[in-house]
């Protein structure tokens, strides 16, 4: 059993074949992911749960992350360049635990949003639907 | 918008090469589709799809995926894509080709400053240290153990 601390996690992009990691990450959140299922509830049903079955696919929110925003910085120039020509891309998040445990995932879609505030450094918000399963690596 | 299409105009702008300065994590060659000697991205992603897949059934052990979807390139090896010059922007890499040279955009003494700045990076987050000075010693550990991990 182990605790883990969250300082020293890597958010990684696929630039030319190469995972690089995104400077000034503030936060992060890896896709979540569910096993999805629908309601089959019927008028004769004799138990009084809600009854559910699996749809037998396997779902997986959008990720979001928080940077601190540098227009000239490669991996951040790389954001706009999936955007402004849509592709899809390889991520992965690498935690700073003993066995350096990853979440490797493909995003389809992406969205980029700079806030700029008086009293606080340029940020942006990043955000992917995903495309497919993400895989958690031990 | 004029930035993106400036951006976009650098993409598509066909194959260019660079030279790693470091050994890094690179994508597994059999995953490089192509086609007509040009990467086919949307298939070589369709690849590394099938083997998250098999990963995420258990159909392979994670070692196994790993080893299935990148390599280890030491320093010297070309990386032949139509987005190497952001390798150079971030200092991870050197032009090989005129064409890289020019999508980067970056004199010589920029190139230099590029790769120091990717060294002092590197050691910070490989160490895990606060400031990117980190001592030579930690850093030289760090590498080690990144290394010794790349090759598995």
């Amino acid at each position: 059993m182990a605790f883990s601390k969250c300082k020293g996690t890597v958010l990684q992009i696929d630039i030319a074949s190469t995972m690089t990691t995104i400077a000034q990450l503030i936060e992060v959140e890896p896709p979540s992911m569910s096993s999805s299922s629908f309601e089959n509830l019927t008028l004769d049903q004799a138990g009084v749960g809600v009854a559910r079955e699996l749809t037998g696919y396997t779902d997986a929110d959008p990720f979001t992350a928080m940077i601190f925003w540098d227009s000239a910085l490669a991996p951040h120039i790389k954001l706009s360049d999936d955007i402004a020509t849509p592709v899809k891309t390889t991520w992965q998040v690498v935690f700073p635990n003993t066995g350096a445990s990853e979440i490797d995932w493909v995003t389809a879609g992406l969205k980029f949003k700079a806030t700029v505030a008086a009293l606080d450094g340029m940020k942006a918000e990043i955000e992917g639907d995903i495309d497919g399963v993400p895989v958690v690596t031990a | 918008m004029a930035f993106q299409l400036s951006l976009r105009s650098r993409v598509l702008g066909g194959v260019m090469k660079a030279r790693l300065i470091r050994s890094q994590e690179i994508t597994h060659p059999d995953l490089m589709i192509t086609r007509g000697g040009v990467l086919d991205q949307d298939a070589s992603l369709r690849a590394r799809q099938v083997q998250m897949n098999l990963c995420a059934s258990r159909r392979i052990t994670f070692d196994e995926y790993k080893k299935r979807i990148s390599i280890r390139a030491r320093e010297g090896h070309i990386v032949d894509h139509p987005s190497s010059y952001l390798l150079v922007m971030m200092g991870a890499a050197e032009p090989y080709d005129d064409e890289c040279r020019q999508a980067c955009g970056m004199t010589a003494p920029k190139i230099e400053a590029a790769l120091i700045a990717g060294e002092k990076l590197n050691r910070a987050q490989a160490t895990g240290q606060k400031r990117y000075d980190a001592a030579d010693g930690d850093a030289a550990r760090a590498e080690a153990k990144r290394l010794e991990r790349l090759d598995g």
